[in-house]
């Protein structure tokens, strides 16, 4: 023992170990059960899963320490500025001089320690972008093959299932089994997303359950299901719980419905969509070309007089050559027979010139013509009195008859 | 997949000759539309007929994974079926 001046016997001098050994003693058997609350800070996850982290208020700081043993059963991570209020028991670690709190539990201040997962969740899903509209996939219009995750002994599947059926007849289910509640359930949900992969040909996944407190939905809001949901190749329709229920599967989800029957009916409305939008284009199509035809036949119809005149036109045309061609025939003919009148004529006028009056009259004979120019060939044609003119073959005389004698019986052989 | 693709494909496609056939157009090319339209129609006609209805539920076997089919409502033991 040492002895210095100023100590007095009732006031021993002690190691430094053997004074922290007394406050260990009283510390750790004071607050052997203490609750405090105040703000996370220095907050840091060890990789052996351990958290380490300091309370602190306005004036003072605590530092803490939660072991991966306590937190594992925490459903929110450690960050700072978090208000929590820790349970634990204080402890002192004698090489550092230090005292620390070990938390077993910690419970967030001013929002349900569910509330903060899930906030916790979405914003760090948020950040790595697997939130954000651009990463939705559109639902297929009509797919054939649905992959249903949730669990076969539950409301949920015959829900989608008639809700299907109602919809769309023609569709082939695939009910990929997992439970939705309870522990492993979040492991069991993500790997029959996965088994949905290796079955061929499946257009849409539909991760159902019913409703349920949020503990109960609790698996919909866990990281290992959100991961299958962002990264499953084929899109996910996540229909949880009731319409007010919003799980981080509803978030990542390409498409969210409110219930399980809700998204069921949004993969068949895009059928029944599709359906009726054929139906409608094979009806226009009939209806269009119909009017198309009724449109050619309006258009023939107005034609139709103009289609007669230009076949009038082609008629007259043939008609026009006919008549040409008879044209020219016919003046073909006339000028035959023009020329052989012609010649006739000329026959005839030599005819004449050799029978003609000219050389009869040369002769002594005169032909003696009536007032009316007729030429006299009876002397009953004149009655006494009557002037005549007389042609002889050079100069004329004009005569009075005197007299008019007729033969009795010339008048026969004249009327022969 | 891809059929359904097809599917999407051909009513689109169908869409196409149906707007045309509306517009301007000479009587050949419309008959010539009204065929090519009469032809998507029944693929689109025949793509639904060939599909059928069928519920199955997926079952990890020592093989693999196999599709049987699959009654809702029924009380499948979790452990008979993953």
């Amino acid at each position: 023992m040492f002895s210095l001046k100023n100590t007095s016997p009732l006031q021993p001098v002690l190691t430094v170990s053997q004074l922290t050994a007394q406050i260990r003693d009283v510390l750790e058997s004071e607050f052997q059960q203490v609750y405090v609350v105040g703000e996370v800070s220095n907050a840091k996850v060890y990789p052996s899963g351990h958290w380490y982290f300091s309370l602190k208020d306005k004036d003072a700081t605590l530092p803490c320490v939660c072991f991966r043993t306590a937190n594992s059963s925490l459903k929110f991570k450690i960050e700072d500025g978090l208000m929590v209020v820790a349970r634990g028991r204080l402890n002192v670690y004698p090489p550092k001089g230090a005292y620390q709190m070990v938390a077993a539990s910690l419970e967030p201040v001013g929002i349900g320690e569910w509330q903060l997962a899930f906030e916790q969740l979405r914003a760090k899903l948020e950040r790595e972008g697997l939130l954000h509209p651009d990463k939705k996939r559109p639902i297929p219009m009509l797919p054939r093959r649905i992959g249903i995750v949730t669990s076969p002994a539950g409301a949920a599947v015959r829900d989608v299932i008639s809700a299907l059926s109602r919809r769309n007849r023609n569709v082939h289910i695939v009910v990929a089994p997992a439970r939705v509640q309870g522990e492993g359930s979040a492991e069991e949900i993500a790997q029959a997303i996965d088994y949905l992969h290796r079955i061929p040909d499946i257009d849409v996944i539909i991760v159902a359950r019913g409703g349920g407190a949020i503990e109960d939905l609790w698996a919909f809001n866990t990281e290992v299901v959100a991961r299958a949901v962002a990264t499953s190749a084929i899109p996910v329709i996540s229909g949880v719980g009731h319409e007010t229920d919003i799980t981080i599967c509803d978030l990542v989800a390409d498409l969210r419905a409110p219930t399980p029957t809700a998204a069921a009916e949004l993969v068949a409305r895009g059928s029944a969509e599709l359906l009726d939008k054929w139906q409608y284009l094979e009806k226009q199509l009939i209806l269009r070309v119909e009017s198309r035809l009724h449109k050619a036949r309006r258009e023939l119809e107005r034609l139709k007089p103009l289609h007669v005149l230009m076949r009038y036109s082609e008629r007259l045309k043939r008609d026009q050559q006919k008549i040409k061609h008879l044209r020219e025939r016919m003046l073909k003919a006339m000028a035959h027979s023009l020329d052989r009148s012609n010649r006739t004529w000329k026959n005839q006028h030599e005819k004449l010139l050799t029978l003609g009056p000219a050389n009869v009259l040369k002769r002594g004979y005169a032909i003696i013509k009536l007032p009316d120019d007729g030429i006299l060939r009876d002397a009953r044609q004149v009655k006494v009195g009557d002037e005549l003119l007389a042609f002889l073959s050079a100069g004329r005389l004009k005569l009075r008859v005197e007299a008019v004698e007729v033969p009795e019986e010339s008048s026969d052989s004249d009327k022969q | 997949m891809n059929q359904v693709v097809d599917f999407e494909t051909t009513i689109a496609e169908l869409e196409r000759v149906v707007n045309e056939l509306d517009g301007d157009i000479k009587l050949e090319r419309a008959l010539e539309l009204f065929d090519r339209g009469m032809k998507l129609s029944l693929d689109c006609e025949n793509f639904l007929r060939t599909a059928e209805q069928k519920v199955e539920i997926l079952r990890r076997t020592a093989t693999g994974l196999v599709t049987e089919p699959f009654e809702a409502g029924l009380e499948l033991p979790l452990e008979a079926t993953l």
